[in-house]
């Protein structure tokens, strides 16, 4: 029998699934719905002290076609003071005073307004705080920047934090770096006892060709917002294995996760759970039922008993380039009883790998010689009657 | 088309659209199907003196449902040598005297590294060189060139290096995988860079296989951390194009996934004067530049816009816009 339930810094999460910090956990009445639905546990909307008034806010869906695969927020944070968000962690309280519960929490560079900011939520029945640290619409020396790209500003502030309260301290930290590392390792030495990985990329989330102006704020002086969601998680994955791989500490990973798969990918590369916003943004906090469900399937198909076991087990087989076996020949071969003839893999081989496919006939046939095995055909063809095998085996 | 040429450091292309330097243009006979189909130009996959072989499989894609919104590869530089891209060059110059192409080439620390590469590739009639100064797939360290785009010292040594042995224009082609752009810019123009193109892919995974814990594409059960592109990347580099020529008043090109006419738009608004476009080749092949081309034609006729100029910047501060009108006289 598969336990869902996740020990992560001294909490105990009836599952891994966590909701991020954002719109879905403005206020008591959403993360209680969330907690009743069945979510593991909640990182409360981003409380912000002395942080300018007026600040155009807006938030940009992106899509291709229907499919909608990131975000781009700009300035989305708590409209709440600290002391208002206190009395939504008191009702929430109420009802679950066990459902580990964080309040994600960012501030300018004052000892002041931080310090004020936790004293004033640490009187209140949450678990810890979350520091974002990724936001790229702060402005700090007057032009944009993230605490997450200064080690130095970032280890000052949590030592602020870590004055005002005795809770649990995670950070949220920026992918907009070229490391990581620096920006964690700082934040260990400040007293951070673990991470969420990441906040959003620093993006431009598109161009209205109507006006031909920034969305969505169509204001050139407000171009650049953070970029969440689906297309967020190469990153964040990435990120979380650098994490967990070098510093030990637990990981919240954040980034994209929408079904089961992605939540045991993360997993795998060493989160001990999980952070998901956007797609409950999209579909409801109901998504926690096929969340739980498949990863609790999964992990009993394949014999595990909790999700601490696949925590890191992918670590091992992520390697550098110099590891790579490159005499591993492989060649695509096309299944002929499912191939329809759509000639899809001929384009994309043709246009994009070694021209190694061609129509024989009512199928698409491979050509052994030629073909690399780069493996792109596999993925462009409808029907998955496209997979790999070993030359040898050929 | 008339309407759709885009002069970019004096050379004229006859629409913005050009093949990336990757898997589309790595072959001579590649480049002039893309050529014969109607692409504007190409930046051939990247020359080196030291020619690695590529894993297999080396292509993951990212898909939620339907929709291939990612592209995850392991792929390094050509794996053809100099000496043979030499003929492909010349192949392609046959065919096609006079579209543009870029000959995109990657050195070590070393100058000679660069300067031989372009040296021999120069006399065979590219018409500018795009330093990869961002190929995100090397093991760590300067040797094979992963930091290069993440230290402006370094790049702006480089790209003198280069600068010494060609009169070409010289574009560099940087990473998004950095805080901040700008101290790159900066130092490539300092030492000589013409224009930009912005950007290579992110760092990323693309995902595990679940059944066996391996980092896809998996080689034999292992995997590395490789280069993300495609439509995820896409506003994050509308966003580098837009820090880029903010900083400078050097022409970019646009490129990370872009698949649709309405795409080249965002990155044209975004300040870039033309784009490159590579994953959306691979996967639904090079006839896509008909519908990007007649796609584009349209959108300028329906706007009364006689050229592609008149859209390029028009989502910048009005400054910045005016500065890269001046690119176009």
């Amino acid at each position: 029998m598969v336990d869902l339930s996740a020990q992560v810094l001294g909490l105990l999460f009836p599952n891994p699934f966590i909701l991020a910090a954002g719109p879905t956990t403005a206020n008591a009445e959403r993360v209680l719905e969330a907690f009743r639905a069945g979510w593991g546990g909640a990182v409360l909307q981003t409380v912000a002290a002395g942080l300018p008034d007026g600040w155009p806010q807006g938030s940009q869906v992106i899509r291709s076609g229907a499919r909608r695969w990131g975000i781009v927020d700009f300035n989305i944070r708590s409209e709440l003071t600290p002391g208002l968000m206190g009395q939504e962690i008191d009702r929430i309280r109420d009802s679950f005073p066990d459902r580990p519960l964080l309040v994600s929490i960012t501030a300018d560079d004052r000892a002041e307004a931080w310090q004020e900011m936790v004293r004033e939520l640490d009187a209140h029945g949450v678990d810890g705080f979350e520091v974002q640290a990724g936001w790229s619409n702060l402005v700090r020396g007057g032009s944009p920047a993230e605490l997450g790209q200064d080690p130095e500003a970032l280890a000052r502030t949590l030592k602020w934090v870590k004055q005002a309260t005795a809770r649990l301290l995670v950070v949220k930290l920026s992918p907009n770096v070229a490391d990581i590392l620096p920006a964690a390792r700082a934040a260990v030495e400040a007293g951070a006892e673990g991470f969420t990985a990441t906040s959003g990329l620093s993006a431009l989330g598109g161009i209205d060709s109507g006006t031909l102006l920034p969305l969505p704020l169509q204001d050139p002086a407000h171009m650049v917002g953070s970029y969440r969601g689906p297309g967020l998680k190469p990153v964040a994955l990435r990120w979380t294995a650098s994490l967990a791989k070098k510093l030990g500490r637990p990981v919240f990973g954040c980034g994209g996760i929408a079904e089961w798969q992605d939540a045991a990918e993360f997993l795998a590369l060493g989160a001990s759970a999980v952070q998901v916003g956007a797609a409950v943004e999209w579909e409801g906090v109901g998504i926690i039922g096929r969340l739980t469900v498949g990863l609790q399937e999964y992990l009993g198909r394949k014999g595990f008993a909790s999700p601490a076991d696949i925590i890191g087990r992918a670590l091992p087989r992520l390697v550098e380039f110099d590891d790579l076996d490159l005499n591993s020949e492989i060649v695509a071969v096309i299944d002929e009883t499912r191939c329809t003839g759509c000639d899809v893999c001929i384009r994309a081989c043709s246009s994009g790998a070694f021209q190694a496919i061609d129509r024989v006939g009512e199928v698409a046939r491979v050509d052994r010689l030629r073909c690399d095995g780069c493996g792109l055909c596999i993925y462009v063809c409808p029907e998955g009657a496209i997979r790999k095998m070993p030359t040898l085996a050929a | 088309m008339p309407g759709l040429e885009i002069s970019f450091l004096g050379i004229e292309f006859p629409n913005p659209f050009l093949l990336a330097s990757g898997p589309p243009s790595a072959s001579g006979a590649m480049v002039v199907e893309a050529f014969k189909a109607g692409w504007g130009g190409a930046a051939l996959k990247t020359i080196s003196l030291d020619p690695t072989r590529p894993p297999s499989p080396r292509v993951h894609v990212i898909r939620s449902g339907k929709l291939k919104w990612g592209m995850l590869d392991i792929e390094l530089f050509s794996d053809m040598t100099v000496e043979q891209w030499e003929g492909e060059i010349d192949r392609i110059r046959d065919a096609f005297p006079d579209r543009p192409i870029i000959a995109s080439v990657s050195g070590t620390n070393t100058p000679a590294s660069w300067q031989d590469l372009v040296g021999r590739i120069e006399p065979h009639g590219v018409n500018a060189f795009e330093m990869n100064t961002s190929c995100p797939n090397f093991s760590e360290g300067v040797e094979r060139g992963s930091k290069l785009g993440q230290d402006p010292e370094m790049l702006g040594l480089a790209v003198s290096w280069v600068r010494q042995v060609t009169r070409l224009p010289l574009i560099v082609k940087l990473t998004p995988n950095v805080a901040d752009l700008r101290p790159l810019v900066r130092a490539a123009l300092e030492a000589g860079a013409d224009g930009f193109c912005a950007t290579n892919s992110l760092s990323g995974i693309g995902g595990i296989d679940l059944d066996d814990f391996a980092p896809l594409p998996s080689v034999d059960g292992i995997g590395m951390v490789g280069g993300y592109g495609g439509t995820g990347l896409r506003p994050v580099a509308l966003r580098c194009t837009a820090d880029i020529v903010q900083t400078s008043p050097a022409p970019v090109f646009g490129c990370g996934g872009i698949s649709k006419w309405r795409d080249a738009v965002e990155y044209l608004a975004a300040g870039a004067s033309a784009v490159q476009v590579c994953t959306a080749v691979m996967l639904d092949g090079l006839q896509i530049i008909r519908r990007l081309t007649r796609g584009l034609d349209e959108y300028l006729q329906s706007r009364g816009l006689n050229s592609v100029t008149a859209i390029i910047g028009k989502g910048l501060p009005d400054g910045t816009r005016e500065g890269l009108l001046r690119l176009y006289g």
